[in-house]
């Protein structure tokens, strides 16, 4: 078990093991999408900014992860698998998605603010990462670099 | 969300016999999902579409196993994948909260609004799907049912073996269809030809077992 005490304590009491024991505590750079002027929701587990959770088919979709933050072990991963999941979308939903995760990839210096898996090598260096209490990665911003679309909507390389 | 002018279903009830299989495509959340009818196994996903403040909206339609098969190893692309089959969809709208069905409207694909149609140069990579091994391993299974089951329906067997240098096999389908002549399809090298209402010949001019298989396989597919 871990022994700090997370943000949004009160949500993941509600599953066993959240975060899993096997998180480890996160000393690096990492990179995270957000909007290029600051947003409320920037920083904001996925759960919390819809409640219940977007796209729910069933109570399964309502996991632990779901209130941790989404981070890149790189900034080419964080740009690449937003490309990837954006050029995916049909028009309408691609528009949203920019509303809903922003138009940015921030570099954030952690410092032991929280817990997170290892890096997924296999999908774009990605991990959950669960801030502990008191904190706020917001502060930890070094730099944003905006992501820029052509006049079809389509991400410029 | 798009106003749809279609009927609308009161007593949908095949949602309920659906079993959750894998998300195909997930990033915080679902975005194509696999589903499977127990009873007969038949395949559905369910691909989301749209949202409103109470409701997201998803399109269920039938797939067959070869073509989430192509799919997911980037043979076909999502718009190829929505269009596989000619048939009907089901437009859902589920309540956010109550995660009931309120709305389902049946129409032809082609009557969907053009936004609802997937990117033509949407293609599947490996890292969209959370439970890959999971998918691959359930679709390989679906494949091999469906081959089981086309054998047990048409009871495709070898009668003859070589003759100069063609290969030929016949099959008997289950339910004869009078208009499956127009429906015949050729396939590389093979010829497929009507011989009486149990007999339906198919030659080949090498020597290619699996080959043969193949192409009735992919022609069984297609009726």
């Amino acid at each position: 078990m871990h022994s700090k005490k997370f943000k949004y304590q009160e949500y993941l009491k509600k599953y066993q093991n959240c975060p899993p024991e096997y998180y480890q505590e996160i000393n690096m750079v990492a990179y995270r999408w957000v909007h290029n002027t600051i947003h409320k929701n920037d920083f904001m587990p996925i759960n919390l900014i819809n409640d219940p959770p977007p796209r729910m088919l069933d109570e399964t979709d309502k996991m632990c992860m779901g209130y941790g933050l989404s981070l890149f072990n790189t900034s080419l991963n964080a740009i690449s698998k937003y490309k990837s999941i954006y050029s995916k979308k049909r028009k309408h939903l691609k528009i949203k998605f920019i509303e809903d995760v922003g138009n940015a990839v921030a570099k954030i210096e952690i410092k032991k603010d929280g817990v997170g898996n290892k890096p997924n090598l296999k999908n774009f260096g990605h991990f959950t990462f669960h801030e502990y209490e008191n904190r706020n990665l917001a502060n930890r911003i070094v730099y944003k670099t905006k992501i820029l679309f052509d006049k079809n909507g389509n991400i410029r390389s | 969300m798009e106003i749809l002018g279609a009927k609308v279903l009161s007593d949908f009830a095949l949602q309920h016999k659906l079993v959750r299989i894998v998300d195909i495509i997930n990033f915080e959340g679902p975005l194509l999902t696999l589903y499977e009818n127990p009873v007969n196994g038949h395949l559905f996903l369910y691909d989301w579409i749209d949202y409103d403040k109470k409701h997201n909206r998803w399109l269920m339609y039938h797939c067959k196993p070869i073509k989430i098969w192509e799919f997911i190893h980037q043979k076909i692309s999502h718009f190829d994948l929505f269009n596989a089959e000619n048939e009907e969809v089901y437009v859902l709208d589920i309540n956010n909260k109550s995660l009931q069905i309120e709305n389902v409207v049946r129409m032809n694909r082609k009557a969907l609004p053009d936004i609802y149609f997937p990117e033509k140069e949407a293609y599947f990579e490996n890292s969209d799907c959370i439970q890959y091994d999971k998918l691959i391993e359930f679709v390989k299974i679906a494949l091999q049912n469906k081959e089981n089951e086309l054998a047990e329906i048409y009871n495709y067997e070898t009668i003859k073996s070589e003759h100069y240098d063609v290969w030929q096999k016949y099959f008997k389908p289950k339910l004869f269809d009078y208009n499956l002549s127009n429906k015949l399809f050729s396939y590389n090298y093979t010829e497929i030809e009507v011989k009486s209402i149990s007999y339906i010949q198919v030659t080949q001019n090498r020597k290619d077992e699996n080959k043969i298989n193949q192409n009735i396989t992919k022609y069984l597919n297609h009726v």
